[in-house]
């Protein structure tokens, strides 16, 4: 019986710990493609 | 009502006040949902029939009713998409997505290691089980049509339209208990003769079940912001694509 509650619970921290991953990584890329656009329109504007 | 919402329809605004309100917001929901859970496991008394069981309670409750409220979430956006128009409204109803998948997905699956040492099984197709998984297949399909589709104002109407004709299933999966004849236990919490689970045992959920609220709008609140960036790059792609045109035509000469 304790198997379940053990397997339970592992399954909804491991599931909360990839969505909070998840949600850190895909912000990470946004910023990465912001800093890449803004970079290149820098350069587009130097002479 | 509407009041905040205008107010924070400004995206600069909006990240500014989010990004004050989120260090608290999470430290509150770690907090509140430590406590609910430690009291639930360590200091509540074990139930009568189901013994040590009753623990999955904690983590299984407030997962189906996040799954349920993610998306009231969505559909209060796809509102907001269609009738008010809020600048805000669709990248909320986008970052809900995932969110409301994710305590779908951790409902069915607590639900069934619950259902195994208790009914002897680990599914059974009855209503209640059978909405949620649907409200699950639609949370995936909602996904995968929010990440094919390009974020502008067409795609936002297309996609509030859908989640609005699946918020059908919610108040199915909520009644599907009293309508049907069904293996899952009917409500026992929000009915309207009051609660039937003892004290000892319903303070530890709600405490549980207000934590993981606090951690879903907190976890909302941080993907909204990522949503917002997102349109702040594509508005910077589609800026730097308008002047190499210009410059490329002002080249050729062709314009003046």
């Amino acid at each position: 019986m304790s198997g379940f509650i053990l397997s339970s619970y592992m399954a909804f921290f491991v599931t909360l710990l990839l969505l909070g991953s998840l949600l850190v990584w895909e912000r990470h890329r946004v910023k990465k493609r912001l800093e890449r656009l803004r970079d290149k329109i820098q350069n587009d504007k130097a002479p | 009502m509407v009041q905040p919402f205008a107010y924070l329809g400004n995206p600069t605004r909006f990240m500014r006040v989010s990004t004050a309100v989120l260090p608290p917001l999470f430290l509150l929901a770690l907090i509140t949902t430590a406590i609910g859970l430690y009291w639930g496991v360590f200091k509540a008394p074990e139930d009568y029939q189901q013994g040590r069981t009753v623990w999955i309670m904690y983590i299984h409750v407030p997962s189906a009713w996040l799954a349920m409220m993610g998306y009231g979430v969505m559909s209060l956006a796809a509102l907001g998409t269609l009738v008010w128009k809020h600048p805000l409204a669709d990248a909320a109803g986008r970052a809900a997505a995932p969110i409301g998948a994710c305590f779908t997905f951790l409902a069915l699956l607590t639900g069934s290691l619950w259902g195994k040492p208790m009914w002897g099984t680990w599914w059974v197709w009855d209503a209640r089980l059978t909405s949620v998984l649907v409200l699950f297949l639609m949370y995936l399909g909602l996904i995968a049509l929010a990440r094919s589709l390009p974020r502008t104002n067409s795609s936002a109407r297309l996609l509030a339209i859908l989640t609005l004709i699946g918020s059908i299933n919610i108040p199915i999966i909520k009644f599907s208990v009293d309508w049907w004849n069904t293996l899952h236990q009917p409500a026992s919490v929000f009915r309207f003769d009051g609660p039937t689970i003892h004290p000892s045992l319903l303070w530890p959920l709600l405490i549980s079940a207000i934590g993981l609220s606090l951690l879903f709008f907190a976890l909302h609140l941080y993907a909204v912001q990522t949503e917002v960036l997102k349109r702040q790059a594509d508005a910077l792609e589609i800026k730097r694509m308008r002047e190499a045109r210009r410059n490329t035509i002002d080249y050729k000469g062709t314009r003046t």
